[in-house]
């Protein structure tokens, strides 16, 4: 019976692993999101940022918003220098809304609020970044390569509790015996494929968020003030 | 309205005027109660229009649309939806639908969009899986009085195979005192949902642990089983179960002692029933869970009651099994819980030792070792019980608390047949715990438990277990 038992132990082995093996297929409704026409400029010694996103609302979003539940917009600027040491990091969050009773809609940002009669407004507003204050300059003698990075990403309303995986691994599968037996056990259960394919998603970059785009390499002198 | 008038509270309709001071009383009086009757019936009025009418901002689910469910039923995605048509939506209502569905395994994603209805405030959901089309890879891990801990390092799971929510796998088992194969399935929607079905079919071996004056003994025992069992889960019916098991044991004839080496010649209620045999059991019970939550329970009940009927297929002898288990849970101050638990069961002679009870250990009698209370040959009567006072160390996310502790008294006594239970019989021990809510494993229980009746003269016993120890 033990023999029979390690040759099964073996053969589950490897068929366990072998899925894990099988490279996701990419996700795909839509074309995925991307940062373009990243434009670093200096002005008063304050680095500032102007990028354009791609592809941020698509059908689904849109029908969403329209429905009248919230979306938000999620920017990561960084500055690196030449040796990919981080020297300043920024997160934007904006909440994009509808209501549909007074048929207008709001962008949320920084606690203030902002209305517009048309989606397109709201497009034109969300699909640029414009003029982000990012970093000071403290030394203007400085020659080093710099080169801002910048990523994207869309919630959609029911997403985010998806996604954290945080509190997935720390809210484990935890089972119990639910009749009386001799024996009561107390175990836990952990789903190895979505562990790894959550890893592996993250890597791929998915239609929700961006990958990471440079700016061209840049030095403060060469800066358009 | 006598009293009223004679209290003045309505003024003007009085025929005679009062003294000076009552009348002034009385004008304070009059203007006060009508202001007061005439806003109440103003806020009255207002609340029924807001409970006539939905807040201004709400939104109503018009439909739910399922899409890229190729074998999956639709009647399955509903099953664990906790919205429908007519009821408001929220973000925190559709992220609670998106969990329940990711939690299955039965997709490889679950995602949530909405888009407008028919008319305005109605709302359309759309759901959107993408289905596994193969297995999936699981590990398990955990921890049982008679097993010791246990790992699956390989576990595939074919949750879903067939489209209709059904759950079956395959699991390796090792741990301390145990080694199995077990092949198993769970269909929970026989007769619309009615009732449940459940497989288990494994081989594998499994250590008891003997122990024969002071020194430990393993004694290993290869056991082949099949069990099928059926219950409700609707109404009355969700309270009852009952299952056939068969089982095959074939112990060793030998046991290894810890420091003492082997003994060959086993005591007799042991060595009695050496030989390969096999057993048949009917197993009915009745079930009940009353608990305000199943994590950290407040209030409520657990109990469970089971009787088996087995007979030994090789020399025909036939025994019952009785067990009763109960769990009580009494809130007494903020999110302090006073929990009581008794276990009680009842074999007669003719049992085998690996069908009889044990005592001592992380979910038994704690401060004592595994099974240490447990008389040679096992026990046929057992009594029970463990009292703790639980209380939250940390203060958010209840009732996943990040740590709780407790103070606790157990108290239980095991008798072999023909032993008549007496109070001095029984063994006890008092102390505390703290339980860690870790990453993967969940809540960790660490109990440092002082016997008042000491063996092997050992002052105090640690514990590390899974959960709350009832």
């Amino acid at each position: 019976m033990r023999k029979l038992a390690n040759k099964l132990f073996f053969i589950i082995f490897f068929a366990g692993y072998l899925p894990l093996a099988i490279p996701n297929l990419p996700a795909g409704e839509s074309a995925n999101i991307g940062v373009k026409n990243i434009v670093p400029r200096l002005q008063n010694d304050t680095l500032i940022v102007s990028a354009e996103f791609v592809n941020i609302f698509s059908r689904r979003i849109i029908g969403t918003i329209q429905s009248g539940l919230p979306s938000i917009i999620q920017i990561e600027i960084k500055l690196l220098d030449s040796r990919g040491r981080q020297m300043a990091r920024k997160f934007i969050s904006t909440s994009v809304e509808y209501d549909i009773w007074g048929e207008k809609y709001y962008i949320v940002r920084n606690g203030k609020r902002k209305s517009f009669a048309d989606f397109a407004a709201v497009e034109e507003v969300c699909t640029r970044l414009r003029d982000e204050k990012l970093f000071f300059r403290t030394d203007p003698r400085d020659e080093n390569n710099y080169r801002v990075e910048i990523r994207v990403g869309i919630i959609p309303i029911s997403s985010r509790q998806a996604e954290k995986v945080t509190d997935w691994i720390m809210d484990p599968n935890q089972t119990e015996e639910t009749v009386a037996s001799d024996n009561r056990t107390t175990g836990f259960e952990l789903n190895i494929n979505r562990l790894i394919s959550f890893f592996v998603g993250k890597k791929k970059g998915s239609k929700y968020v961006s990958k990471w785009t440079s700016s061209r390499p840049f030095r403060w002198k060469d800066l358009v003030p | 309205m006598d009293k009223l008038f004679k209290n003045g509270f309505f003024p003007r309709l009085k025929k005679r005027p009062a003294p000076a001071r009552t009348a002034f009383a009385c004008w304070r009086g009059g203007w006060l109660l009508p202001a007061f009757l005439a806003l109440y019936c103003l806020l009255n009025f207002a609340g029924t229009l807001r409970a006539q009418n939905p807040p201004a901002h709400a939104l109503i689910i018009e439909g739910i649309e399922i899409v890229g469910n190729h074998k999956t039923d639709k009647n399955v995605i509903f099953r664990y939806l906790t919205m429908a048509p007519g009821d408001p939506v929220t973000p925190e209502l559709i992220a609670v639908n998106n969990r329940r569905l990711t939690q299955t395994n039965f997709f490889k994603t679950v995602e949530f969009y909405t888009r407008p209805g028919s008319e305005k405030g109605k709302v359309v959901v759309v759901i959107e899986v993408k289905e596994r089309k193969g297995p999936f890879f699981q590990f398990e891990g955990g921890h049982s009085d008679l097993d010791g801990w246990y790992f699956v390092p390989a576990s595939l799971r074919f949750d879903n195979a067939f489209g209709g929510g059904n759950r079956m796998g395959i699991k390796f088992t090792i741990g301390d005192r145990l080694n199995y194969l077990a092949f198993w399935y769970h269909n929970g929607n026989l007769f619309h949902q009615n009732a449940f079905v459940y497989l288990h079919l494994s081989g594998g071996t499994l250590e008891f642990i003997h122990y024969f004056g002071n020194e430990r003994f393993r004694q290993d025992v290869d056991l082949g089983e099949f069990q099928v069992k059926f219950g409700g889960k609707k109404g009355l019916f969700r309270h009852l179960f009952g299952a056939f098991r068969s089982q095959t044991f074939d112990p060793n004839d030998f046991a290894i002692g810890d420091s003492a080496g082997r003994i060959d010649r086993l005591p007799g209620n042991i060595a009695a029933v050496l030989p390969q045999m096999q057993y048949q059991s009917f197993i009915v019970g009745i079930t009940g869970d009353h608990r305000d939550n199943p994590v950290y329970p407040l209030n409520g009940f657990w109990g469970a009651f089971t009787v088996e009927a087995t007979k030994n297929i090789d020399n025909d002898q036939k025994f019952a099994k009785v067990v009763a288990d109960f769990r009580f849970f009494k809130r007494t101050y903020g999110h302090n819980v006073l929990a009581f638990h008794f276990k009680g069961g009842y074999t007669p002679r003719q049992a085998p030792f690996y069908h009889r009870f044990y005592l001592g250990g992380a979910n038994s009698l704690r401060g004592y070792a595994d099974r240490r209370l447990t008389p040679q040959g096992w026990g046929t009567k057992l009594l029970l019980t463990n009292a703790e006072y639980r209380f939250p160390l940390s203060k958010k996310n209840f009732p996943n608390y990040k740590t709780s502790a407790a103070v606790f008294f157990d108290a239980g006594g095991i008798w072999l047949p023909g032993q008549t239970p007496k109070l001095s019989d029984f063994y006890s021990s008092i102390g505390f715990g703290i339980r860690v809510r870790l990453p993967v494993v969940g809540t960790t229980r660490f109990d440092l438990a002082f016997p008042l009746k000491q063996i092997d003269h050992e002052n105090a016993r640690l514990h590390i277990s899974l959960g709350h120890s009832f």
